[in-house]
This record gives structure tokens, sequence and C-alpha cells, in this order.
């Protein structure tokens, strides 16, 4: 921890990157292995700068004579004054096609074009998620206009149908549903007995020591939010 | 007045109880005939516990509220003549948390008293006997006493 600290804090006053080799390296006065891997480095180096289509646009420019740097480095015999990007990758391409800028320019265009093509999709799928979202609450705001009316002579007072908290209670289980007050508790007990994984014929729910009969909802048992039910399981 | 004390906060136990009570127990304050509430009498349901004597049985307590509840405790009556050395022939529980002069605190809720008594059916206490039958048996007949325990849990079965 302390270490990465220190680095941390130094990092800005001294680039120690370009001095120092990636790999340690031994030092060896017969071999000058070492200057190969700071040729290998400097690709490395190239490989992430590539991402970048403006730096891009400089190492270009001096990409040519990349090469020649590489020779005056072993020249020199001292890997310190290593060119900040040069891009060995882009430069064996270069030579060949005198005109490669203008290809990567277009390319560039290309890819801003896509970039920017992409954008607008993206937008344009927005708008159509939204627009759909749209349609899909108008029609439900239609329906649920459209509703009453045709209900009005089944239910007229009833547009909302209140809803409450159940909660059922058996020996090692405790859930809690909401229900509409108005709708048989069968429904819940049945949708329950799949969850808790038990055959619903085994079952018995009971309210206030009583046992619930088929048809009962909520509101015929005078029950409140979270009013507990209990669920026991019969013992024949 | 005493008595809005009482009915007040048996009116919160009730709404406590609703939401929350132990699996198997039920309390409620009895309905009268003419459909009315009566806060100050509870029919309740305890379950013999499991892995007891008493299990397989639901027995049914009634618990009578003062006017000076909560300073002073229920009555909680079992029926008449209900097993139990420590339980009056005429079925009220001897208890000492449901005892004014001795275990009884204001705090101590409905759902504590049932499941206080609970504990009692299968663990008597011997030093405070309320029934001879039940005493005897227990003390001097511990077979006898089980088979006895196990036939009155068969007389109060399950609701299903």
């Amino acid at each position: 921890m302390d270490q990465k600290v220190e680095l941390e804090e130094l990092e800005p006053l001294f680039d120690y990157s370009r001095m120092q080799p990636v790999n340690p390296v031994v030092f060896n006065d017969e071999s000058m292995d070492f200057l190969t891997l700071g040729g290998k480095r400097n690709k490395r180096k190239c490989g992430k700068v590539e991402n970048k289509d403006d730096e891009c646009i400089v190492v270009d420019l001096d990409g040519e004579d990349n090469k020649e740097h590489t020779k005056m480095v072993e020249d020199e015999e001292d890997w310190l004054p290593l060119p900040p990007p040069p891009m060995p990758i882009k430069s064996k391409t270069l030579p060949r096609d005198s005109k490669v800028d203008e290809t990567l320019n277009e390319l560039r265009l290309k890819k801003k074009e896509l970039t920017a093509f992409a954008h607008s999709s993206k937008a344009i799928m927005n708008e159509a998620i939204k627009a759909a979202k749209e349609e899909i609450h108008n029609s439900k705001s239609a329906a649920a206009k459209s509703e009453p009316q045709e209900q009005v002579k089944v239910k007229p007072q009833q547009v909302e149908r209140p809803k409450i908290i159940v909660s059922i209670q058996g020996k090692d289980v405790f859930k809690q549903f909401r229900v509409n007050k108005d709708e048989k508790l069968d429904k819940l007990f049945k949708a329950f007995a799949e969850r808790v994984k038990l055959n619903f014929e085994s079952l018995a729910f009971c309210f206030d020591g009583e046992k619930i009969h088929p048809g009962a909802t909520p509101a015929s048992l005078d029950m409140d939010d979270e009013d507990i039910i209990e669920m026991l399981v019969k013992s024949h | 007045m005493s008595g809005g004390i009482a009915r007040g906060r048996l009116a919160e136990e009730r709404k406590a109880w609703r939401k929350n009570h132990p699996h198997g127990f039920v309390a409620k304050p009895e309905t009268l005939q003419d459909g009315s509430v009566n806060l100050m009498a509870w029919h309740c349901t305890i379950p013999g516990k499991q892995g007891t004597d008493w299990e397989g049985g639901n027995f049914p307590i009634t618990l009578h509220f003062s006017e000076d509840y909560p300073s002073k405790p229920p009555k909680c009556k079992f029926p008449q003549g209900f097993f139990h050395p420590n339980v009056y022939p005429s079925g009220t529980v001897c208890l000492s948390i449901l005892n004014e002069d001795s275990g009884w605190r204001p705090a101590i809720t409905v759902k504590q008293i049932l499941v206080g008594i609970q504990d009692l059916l299968d663990q008597p206490n011997p030093a405070d006997p309320a029934q001879t039958e039940g005493y005897h048996m227990f003390i001097q007949e511990p077979v006898e006493y089980k088979k006895r325990v196990r036939q009155q849990s068969k007389q109060y079965p399950p609701l299903v």
C-alpha cells in the first residue's frame, strides 16, 4: 500500500515509466537484449495510443523516421530518451503508401459518421420506446375510461376496487399478499399453496379461530390491512 | 374513569394481535348476541406445544378483564374441570404472572399471557397446586398422568 501511494505521489513530478523498462532486465555487457526489449515496449505503447484519434495524427507525422529513431537508440546505447509515442505498427504501412494520411482521414471520417449514426439510431430507438410507452399509457387510460362505462350497469360505485394486505401464517411461513378486498380468498390460497409447495387440499385456512369458508372475501370477513390468516395442515 | 383505560389498552392489544401473533393461537374479544363486541372478555385458544403430551390439543381459554386492567391482571379460565396441577376446579389458571401480588406487571401483553400459559401446560409448578387430582397424579403416578394429559389433548382437537 505504502509503496503504491509513494509512486502515485511521485508520478506527477517525473514520469519514470519512460526511463525504466516494464520488465526487469538483467544488465549484461555481453548481450544487448534490453535494447530490443525497449523496442517492444514502444510497440506496446503505440497499441495504447492507437485508440486515440487525435494522437494518431501527431504520430503519423514522425512515423516515417521511427525506424531511424530506434537505430539511434541502439547507437546511443541509452534507452532514456525514447520518443514519446512512436507508432511502429503504423510505420510499417506508411512507407508503402504515401497517401495513408488521406485514407486514414477517410477512415476516421467514416468512423465518426458511423458513431454519429449509432448515436442517432439510439436516439431514434429511445423515441420509439417513448412513443410506444405513451401509446400503452394512453390505451390503458382509455381502457380505464371505457371500463367504467361498460361496468356502470354491473358495479356502479366501484371504479377502483379497494385493496388489502393479507398475511398468511403457517408453522414455518409468513407471507403477505396484496389482494382485492372483494376477491375470493380461495384464489389466493391456491396460489399460496403452490408457492409453499403444499397440496392445497391438505391445507385449511382460519381467521380468528374460525375456518374460512370457500367463497369468503376479505370484505366478508371484515379484515383489516395485515390481518393474519392462519394456515393449518389438516391432521387427517 | 379507569374503564376507559382498560378498554383503550384492550383495543390496542387487539389491534396488535390481529397483525402479529404466534401461530396456532387465537385471541378475540367476545361478540355479544346483538352483534356488539365486548372488549372485557376474550375467547382464546392455546395450542399444545409440539413434542409434548399436550401436542394436538387446542385448549380454549377465556380471559376476563376487569375495569382495573392493566393495573390488575385478567382472570384466565379453562373449561371447568380442566386437568392440570395448576388449574383450579373452576378452570381458573394459577400462574405467578397472573397474580396481582406476585408476577403481574401492567406491561404484560395478552400474547405474553397466552404464551406463558402454554409453557405452564407442559411445565406444571408442583409448589403451587390448584387441584388435587392433577397434582397427586403428577407427583405419584407419572405414567398415568401422561396418559391422562394425552387423552385430554384429544378432547380438544384442532379446528381442521
